[in-house]
């Protein structure tokens, strides 16, 4: 059989999946067991699926002579890979190892999802042909990344809320107030790269559709999810909207994220149909 | 009623309905006919649909009067703020701090600590990122001017679309504007998708002429006009004859149809090379002229009489004409429009970002040095606009 670098990238793609499954299994394992050994070998399983991950898109960029970035497939692959690359961020920034539990599993399903669809490298159509796409992607990789992120660390709050008193919890989880605030700092970010998402979006889409904004559903579901986060940051901004009620809106604010990226592709015709 | 306008409950619960609303009009398809919802919906809820405007539901009377509420909200919330945050701004570095004691690099122990350390006389007091007071005021006038920009563009944008085939020159609605297109090409990858639409033109104001291109993601500009290259088809000489009586025409796929006695005939497909497939119906096996053919309909007030495919070249008995084809070509779709409104956009979007970076990453703070006990300078750090703790630590040692 002959090695091309789309096969190579391919095997790369099979790799990091199943080793996110490992590391997945392995934070499980440090919730189950309590034992903290389980924790350090699901951070550094995770590292070389993100490694492995890495190499994959870059592979697949360089096979495909683009930035990949430009169908179901290689979006859902950089998304999950946003939300890995923000995962470790936020890890190593403040000290958040067992969030690998609530992060790493979005990422598999993620790349579940990734492997689902057709990886066919396809050219790009003549909409697609323009720099904005990398500009305008990989905004969206980095703020789907930290929304993901911090939907994650909001599940993490909510469990802890509940074992509060729980030895483990005192031990391996910040106190809420800590999650609550880095949560929020994911949240600060997320909203700051989609308006970025948005703005490039509209930019690109003056040149390629003759207009900036046309209420098609995949912008009109950016402007929800952007609202969501919107009345999320008044609110704590302005009512000190902090807590299990933040937590909830943060996982909210998520689910929006996934129907923009998953639920508006498959369920309504959007222009944005290839991604 | 202007408190109630400005307030914060007020706009929220405006971006809640525009919120939902915005959800409706993508679960809707938008802008399709009225004979469209009849089918698609049952009675009561193709009634809603029509009777509250959700079969254009962004450009709605309703939805436009939302917009408009946030409009205001926006203008009293950017008018009756700016004092305040103009006075925390001016007297920021020069009022006593309430500083909550910081002792070390922040921990998560120190969040605790930092409410509940006690307050101290200031030796020395300095504020930092004073401008964050700014960020939110900012950012709310780039929505404010951004809805400002779509508004008016929804009312003064000049929009015109374009359909012609190569050689056409046409009379643009604007006075005294004439658009040639000199050219259209598919240009065509080895595996037949396409790498570029590309429509060569020459744009005549009263003032003088432009000529250049336009294609997908690269619009032309010039004489105040952006040019933007929106669609293709096929075109297709036709005929119809009945007795002594004959009508030549040019008939465009997908476009208006053309009338022949008491019928209507339109083109409502294009094949180049046609292939008529067992189970997925009329299909084109490559986009090269190979044998092109139309899918065409015949009504009759409304009424479908009839609905066939013609070669091209050939000739068919159709409601008692014959009807023929030939020629078949390319034509291009534009989209001429100016917006005299989009730098205005472009300023609300700068000003978003800026007050969006300001708000979350230059957190006004004051900073109060004093002599600690042990010898050392004991730091506290406080944050007027408290939306989070700000912990610092200067290392700042007596020697």
């Amino acid at each position: 059989m002959t090695l091309t670098l789309e096969s190579i990238e391919y095997y790369g793609f099979i790799a990091a999946f199943f080793i996110y499954f490992v590391s997945m299994c392995l934070y499980f394992a440090f919730f189950i067991t309590k034992k903290e050994t389980w924790m350090n070998r699901g951070r550094i399983v995770h590292h070389v699926a993100f490694a492995l991950h890495t190499l994959s898109i870059i592979l697949r960029a360089v096979a495909a002579g683009r930035i990949p970035m430009a169908n179901q497939y290689e979006f859902a692959t950089s998304f999950a890979w946003g939300i890995s690359l923000v995962f470790i961020i936020f890890t190593y920034k403040y000290s958040l190892q067992a969030l690998g539990a609530f992060a790493v599993p979005i990422i598999f399903v993620l790349m579940a999802y990734a492997s689902l669809q057709n990886r066919a490298i396809r050219p790009l159509m003549p909409a697609l042909q323009s720099y904005w796409l990398g500009i305008h992607v990989s905004m969206a990789i980095i703020s789907y990344g930290a929304f993901g992120v911090s939907c994650a660390i909001s599940i993490l709050y909510v469990l802890k809320a509940k074992r509060r008193n729980s030895e483990f919890y005192q031990k391996h989880i910040p106190d809420l107030k800590r999650l609550d605030l880095i949560s929020y700092r994911s949240i600060m970010l997320g909203f700051l790269f989609l308006t970025l998402v948005i703005i490039t979006g509209a930019i690109w889409a003056e040149q390629a559709w003759g207009r900036y904004w046309a209420w098609d559903p995949k912008e009109t579901w950016s402007l929800i999810t952007w609202i969501i986060y919107a009345i999320y940051l008044h609110l704590r901004f302005n009512k000190n909207y902090t807590g299990h009620k933040a937590a909830m809106f943060s996982v909210i604010g998520f689910i929006s994220v996934l129907f923009t990226y998953i639920g508006v592709n498959t369920l309504l015709p959007s222009l944005h149909s290839y991604l | 009623m202007v408190k109630f306008l400005k307030s914060m409950k007020f706009a929220i619960i405006l971006l809640i309905i525009i919120g939902l609303l915005s959800v409706v009009g993508t679960l809707i398809p938008q802008n399709q006919s009225v004979e469209y919802y009849m089918q698609v919906y049952d009675s009561t809820m193709s009634q809603v649909i029509l009777t509250l405007g959700w079969d254009h539901l962004y450009q709605s009377l309703p939805y436009g009067i939302l917009n408009v509420l946030l409009a205001i909200s926006l203008i009293l919330c950017v008018i009756t703020r700016f004092k305040e945050i103009n006075r925390q701004y001016k007297k920021f570095p020069l009022e006593s701090p309430r500083g909550t004691k910081v002792t070390s690099v922040a921990t998560p122990k120190d969040v605790e600590l930092f409410s509940q350390m006690e307050k101290v006389d200031a030796r020395y007091v300095y504020g930092k990122f004073g401008i964050g007071f700014f960020g939110s005021w900012i950012l709310h006038l780039g929505i404010l001017v951004i809805i400002a920009s779509m508004v008016l563009g929804f009312f003064f944008t000049y929009e015109e679309r374009v359909v012609a085939l190569p050689g056409d020159v046409v009379d643009l609605e604007k006075p005294g504007y004439q658009l040639a297109v000199e050219d259209f090409e598919t240009e065509l990858r080895k595996d037949h998708t396409v790498e570029a639409y590309r429509s060569t033109l020459t744009l005549t104001t009263p003032d003088e002429s432009f000529s250049g291109v336009t294609e997908v993601n690269s619009p032309f500009r010039g004489g105040g006009l952006n040019i933007y290259q929106t669609s293709t088809g096929y075109a297709m000489d036709v005929w119809a004859i009945q007795g002594d009586k004959r009508i030549d025409d040019v008939l465009l796929s997908g476009q208006d149809s053309i009338r022949f006695g008491d019928y209507d005939w339109k083109m409502l497909a294009f094949y180049p090379e046609f292939y008529l497939h067992p189970e997925r119906g009329p299909m084109t096996i490559s986009p090269y002229l190979i044998r092109p053919t139309m899918l065409y309909e015949v009504r009759h007030n409304d009424e479908l009489v009839d609905l066939n495919i013609l070669e091209s070249t050939h000739e068919i008995k159709s409601v008692g004409w014959i009807l023929g084809a030939d020629n078949p070509r390319p034509y291009t779709v534009l989209t001429v429009r100016r917006d005299p409104y989009t730098p205005l956009a472009a300023i609300g979007a700068v000003l978003l970002l800026l007050g969006l970076a300001l708000n979350f990453y230059t957190v006004p703070r004051k900073v109060e040095i004093v002599p600690g006990e042990d010898g050392d300078y004991d730091v506290y750090v406080y944050a007027p606009r408290q939306r989070e703790f700000i912990i610092e630590n200067l290392n700042i040692r007596k020697e």
